[in-house]
């Protein structure tokens, strides 16, 4: 009985019960309106009244529509990155595979295209391996190149794969010949790092000259380009000189190399013509004059 | 401005805070599909502190809101969250002394009173009440409660003498 007093007591102050009179008078004349005034009282409401939450809100919307979408455009440019990056590297590779096959296009063997796909990063010289193997017909000693320049030899072949032994590991050395005085040496790395070429005192080797390759020893076919003599080194030694050699072709840039099809040879190659000895020539060697 | 007005123009702010926290993170809390409502967990202890006239008021605002950014039946908000406010005051802790057990039962009955006007203006069948309360609104007022023990916890019941 107390507890129905308090109830009636509380529930029927003045202010209060005219309070809820009059909103629940609005919410029914509201809810019972035809859906296009309540339509537009929704759009008065809004322009008017809640004008300023509106703004806050279109702005919070605006905002993390915003957000959505950067974060949208972040994963589909990720995606677009990754497949750039792809079509650039098959682009690369073509565009490398042509050049090579320019390249190769005068030899008189046939080339087969392989991935550099395992390599020490750390350091420059070393066993490479290659994505071609037996399966593409390639064996040992044959010798890999870019369009820049030689790359080094294969030293032996799994079906799929091969090692390549680099152009600057210490145990490759590669004979080659000035193109402008056609005087011989020998390309080799003594550290895995420098390049060096030794050369007879009395050959005519000069910085600057480029080199290429001189296709003794039945690896390297001939022509090949190898490098620049950057510097003659000085030294006491008065029968074999060293120069300091740049090479054409970057070691660090090599991603795909060409492999010639050209098993080794120890026959002369035929594309180096020696001029026949002739007695005139015995004669003048020897100090005489011919009758 | 009195302390006691200013005092309550406070607590508007919070349970006005409560609107975008309550669209924001509520929906994230969502446990199969039942979701706490932290704007009627502050607006019943709101209107406990604050007695009925401003509990009306501030639930007609805040009803209002709704009633216009939400999809449905425009009033059912105002109407809903104006009782609620209305009724809740009765439990004015000026004049009543409410246990911290009895505000979160009052929360739970509020939540189903709240729903049930709710479920009524927006024109569906009054057969239908009893099945909307025991499948959604029930799920959704007990977590309300545990939400709302959390929140009245932070502030206990203070002890006063009956004016009535």
């Amino acid at each position: 009985m107390l507890i129905l007093r308090w109830l009636l007591s509380t529930a029927t102050r003045g202010k209060e019960i005219v309070s809820i009179f009059l909103i629940v008078g609005f919410a029914v004349w509201l809810a019972r309106s035809p859906v296009a005034l309540q339509n537009s009282w929704r759009m008065a409401m809004t322009g008017t009244v809640f004008y300023p939450i509106q703004v806050v809100v279109d702005q919070v919307h605006f905002r993390m529509s915003l957000k959505e979408q950067i974060r949208r455009l972040q994963s589909e440019n990720a995606i677009l990155l990754a497949d750039n990056a792809a079509l650039s590297a098959a682009a690369r590779s073509k565009a490398q595979w042509q050049n090579l096959k320019r390249t190769a296009s005068p030899m008189p063997w046939k080339v087969v295209p392989a991935r550099v796909v395992s390599r020490n990063p750390l350091r420059l010289g070393g066993i490479w391996v290659v994505d071609a193997g037996s399966a593409q017909g390639v064996q040992e000693g044959m010798a890999a190149f870019t369009p820049r320049g030689v790359v080094g030899r294969i030293l032996a072949s799994g079906t799929h794969h091969s090692d390549l032994q680099s152009i600057v590991d210490p145990d490759c050395r590669i004979s080659v010949l000035s193109t402008r005085s056609r005087n011989p040496g020998i390309v080799y790395s003594p550290d895995g790092a420098r390049i060096l070429l030794e050369f007879s005192a009395t050959s005519d080797i000069l910085v600057g000259d480029s080199l290429v390759s001189w296709g003794a020893g039945g690896i390297f076919p001939k022509g090949l380009p190898v490098g620049r003599v950057v510097a003659i080194v000085k030294s006491p030694a008065k029968v074999v000189r060293t120069a300091m050699i740049e090479l054409f072709q970057d070691p660090w840039k090599v991603e795909d190399v060409a492999i010639v099809l050209k098993p080794i040879s120890y026959a002369v190659d035929t594309s180096t013509v020696l001029e026949p000895i002739t007695r005139p020539i015995l004669d003048s060697l020897a100090g005489r004059r011919a009758p | 401005m009195t302390e006691g007005v200013a005092s309550v123009f406070r607590r508007m702010v919070w349970v006005a805070l409560a609107v975008p926290f309550q669209i924001l993170i509520g929906p994230k809390l969502a446990i199969l599909g039942f979701q706490p409502s932290f704007l009627l967990a502050l607006f019943v202890l709101f209107s406990i502190r604050n007695g009925s006239f401003a509990g009306i008021w501030v639930g007609f605002a805040i009803g209002l809101v709704f009633d216009v950014y939400q999809q449905g039946v425009p009033g059912a908000y105002v109407l809903a969250l104006a009782v609620l406010g209305w009724i809740a005051g009765f439990f004015d802790e000026k004049h009543v002394h409410t246990e911290y057990s009895t505000r979160v039962l009052i929360l739970g009955l509020g939540c189903l009173l709240h729903d049930s006007l709710w479920f009524l203006m927006g024109h569906h069948q009054f057969q239908d009440l009893p099945s909307f309360l025991l499948r959604i609104s029930a799920p959704s007022a007990l977590y309300t409660m545990m939400v709302g023990a959390a929140i009245y916890a932070l502030r206990p019941p203070v002890r006063r003498e009956r004016r009535w």
